[in-house]
């Protein structure tokens, strides 16, 4: 898989680099408006992340291109609150998806994951993570072949949990993940402990490894091996 | 009481009181003229029939003038000799009714006899005189009175005119739409000085309130590069094999920034319907809205036990910002799982000119309408009090209306479309 980041922060840019690393991508970054254009029209990725708010032109700009181009990538656009207009014009322009400042790493990884599962696999859509197979189009999840079921919210957070295989992911996150940043985190704290205690009891009954390991303090782990 | 009133009312009073004394010392001054002139009159012809007796020692050679009655009588004893003054009645027979009168007597000495003489003098063309300038004095003092108070109304308004323009004015000042006011100039000078006054006070207040909006939004946006920093940065520190100490400290770096954020966002928020960022507009199906967003509480609610009770007995379609609606509907929504309580309930009545939330919940121990204040928070958990004050400036940017309620434990909140 190759990426290509396009966001002028240094600190946001290395952030992201380090967050996705892991994942075994082939990450190219890009800090300004002209050397994103050039890259994209010298090479083909996966995937761009696109930061609308640079330097020296827009981002919006640069999805009219990679478009104009034919390529083959997914775009995810990053977007300042305040600019909703941005949003939907580059959902317009063709974006895939969009993410609104400031974002967390773990959600980004899931959006990409997610992206790139749409524009390959499709049809066949299906996650196998240890003894799970998860089917993210149907919300259905197989343990050892055996149907799961689970509720919406469950299903949401199993599958955010996987797309951030082997990474800590803060409670905050799972509560962004469930109703958005504008929810009051402290207060639906409870409701994702309450949530997360279900899942793990449904995925035990079934047999399955207990995957989700509590982290003190921040949130949990889910352990890919 | 309005200025017009309070001004009126104290001229009524003082003029009254002014006038009933003026008046009635002016009849009394009239009343004392007449009876001297009375007096002085019975006095000439008493003194005329006194000397007349007394030198001609008979009442046969006695000239009576005889226009008002006299009554001379011969006394066997001396009386005293001095003038008596009283006021009596007698009987007219003409008109069968006492008739009021003023008598004189004295005793006077003729020869040896003594006679008593008693002179009248009708007091019915006096007290008729005295009644009739009684009668010119009230209805001038009534015409007067009633120049003067409407001398007084007319005079007010037109030196008040530049008042009430200003009063007009500065009554329709308002700072969702501020812009400076212009006062038109006024010949009194204490007029002109208020003027100045109050349009060096607006243009300050308008003033610090862009900047104030200004420096918000500024912050809001500017902060939220760091920020994205320090929330990245800390996730990727978690992803470090930390001990439990260091795991902890970093959770609590990773919440407080997202509740910094959370504010900061708000903020954001405010600063931007202030400045009008939400223009788009859209007729937003009210109950299809409310029945997304509380589908997205359900399972919240579910997880505290609350109920949830919908009756749409109407479809209004609002028009406004899309996005303001999203935040509007689901901030009131949030506010009313946020404050409820375990088992509690939420009936939400959506009506064609109204949408009405109540909710269980413990006393915000506050007055309500302080509840949409900014930062003024019922608990202290969380960043919610904000909420409510993005509620209220979404409804002052759409001029509708807003209540908030609490009775008997459970939270009200009425908003009209």
């Amino acid at each position: 898989m190759k990426l290509l980041i396009i966001e002028d922060d240094h600190e946001i840019q290395e952030s992201i680099m380090a967050y996705l690393a892991p994942e075994g991508y082939l990450c190219q970054q890009a800090f300004d408006f002209s050397n994103a254009s050039d890259k994209i029209e010298s090479f083909d990725y996966d995937c761009l992340l696109i930061d609308i708010n640079l330097p020296d032109g827009s981002g919006l700009d640069l999805i009219k291109q990679a478009k104009r181009l034919k390529k083959p990538s997914g775009i995810i656009v990053i977007t300042a609150r305040d600019a909703i207009d941005d949003r939907v014009k580059a959902l317009e322009f063709g974006a895939d998806d969009y993410l609104v400042k400031p974002f967390n790493l773990a959600e980004l990884n899931a959006r990409i994951k997610s992206l790139i599962r749409r524009m390959h696999f499709q049809g066949s859509n299906v996650i196998t993570q240890g003894d799970l197979r998860i089917f993210p189009d149907s919300f259905q999840v197989l343990v050892k072949e055996r149907p799961l079921e689970l509720t919406k919210k469950e299903f949401e957070i199993l599958l955010f949990f996987v797309s951030n295989a082997g990474r800590v992911i803060a409670k905050e996150s799972l509560a962004g993940q469930l109703w958005g940043d504008d929810m009051d985190f402290s207060y639906s704290f409870d409701f994702v402990y309450a949530q997360i205690k279900n899942l793990r009891k449904k995925l035990k009954e079934k047999g399955a490894k207990d995957y989700i390991k509590t982290i003190y303090g921040v949130g949990y782990k889910f352990e890919s091996e | 009481m309005k200025l017009l009133t309070k001004t009126t009312l104290y001229f009524v009073t003082v003029s009254l009181l002014v006038f009933f004394a003026g008046g009635a010392g002016l009849y009394k001054i009239m009343q004392n003229l007449v009876e001297h002139e009375v007096d002085a009159d019975l006095y000439n012809r008493i003194h005329y029939l006194y000397d007349n007796i007394r030198q001609l020692n008979s009442l046969q050679n006695v000239a009576f003038i005889a226009t008002e009655p006299i009554d001379i009588q011969k006394v066997n004893k001396p009386g005293p000799s001095t003038f008596r003054l009283k006021d009596t009645v007698l009987y007219n027979r003409n008109i069968k009714a006492y008739m009021p009168y003023r008598q004189l007597s004295t005793t006077v000495k003729s020869g040896d006899n003594y006679y008593r003489i008693e002179i009248y003098k009708s007091l019915i063309t006096s007290n008729y005189l005295i009644e009739k300038i009684a009668l010119i004095i009230t209805l001038m003092l009534i015409f007067f009175l009633a120049l003067a108070f409407f001398l007084n109304r007319y005079i007010f308004g037109k030196v008040w005119a530049d008042f009430f323009n200003t009063l007009h004015i500065m009554q329709d000042f308002s700072l969702i739409s501020p812009h400076k006011e212009s006062f038109q100039p006024s010949e009194i000078i204490e007029f002109n000085q208020l003027n100045q006054v109050l349009t060096e006070m607006t243009d300050k207040i308008i003033n610090d309130y862009e900047t104030v909006k200004e420096f918000t939004g500024n912050l809001s946006h500017e902060v939220q590069t760091p920020l994205a920093v320090i929330k990245n940065k800390t996730e990727l520190l978690f992803q470090e094999s930390l001990n439990k100490k260091q795991y902890e400290l970093a959770g609590s770096i990773y919440s407080a920034t997202n509740r910094l954020s959370g504010i900061v966002r708000s903020l954001g928020l405010i600063a931007r319907i202030d400045k009008n960022q939400f223009a788009d507009k859209t007729a937003i199906d009210v109950k299809a809205l409310i029945l997304r967003q509380t589908e997205n509480f359900e399972a919240l609610m579910a997880s505290r036990n609350i109920a949830l009770e919908t009756s749409f007995n109407g479809t209004p379609k609002v028009v406004m910002d899309r996005d303001l609606a999203e935040i509007f509907i689901n901030n009131l929504i949030k506010n009313a799982v946020r404050h409820n309580i375990k088992n509690g309930f939420i009936h939400i009545r959506l009506l064609e000119k109204e949408l009405l939330i109540e909710n269980s919940g413990a006393d915000p121990q506050k007055p309500t309408s302080e509840l949409f204040e900014q930062f003024s928070r019922a608990s202290d958990k969380g960043f919610m009090g904000i909420g409510l004050a993005i509620v209220k400036k979404i409804i002052e940017h759409y001029h509708m209306n807003i209540s908030y309620n609490y009775q008997d434990n459970i939270h009200r909140i009425t908003v009209d479309f």
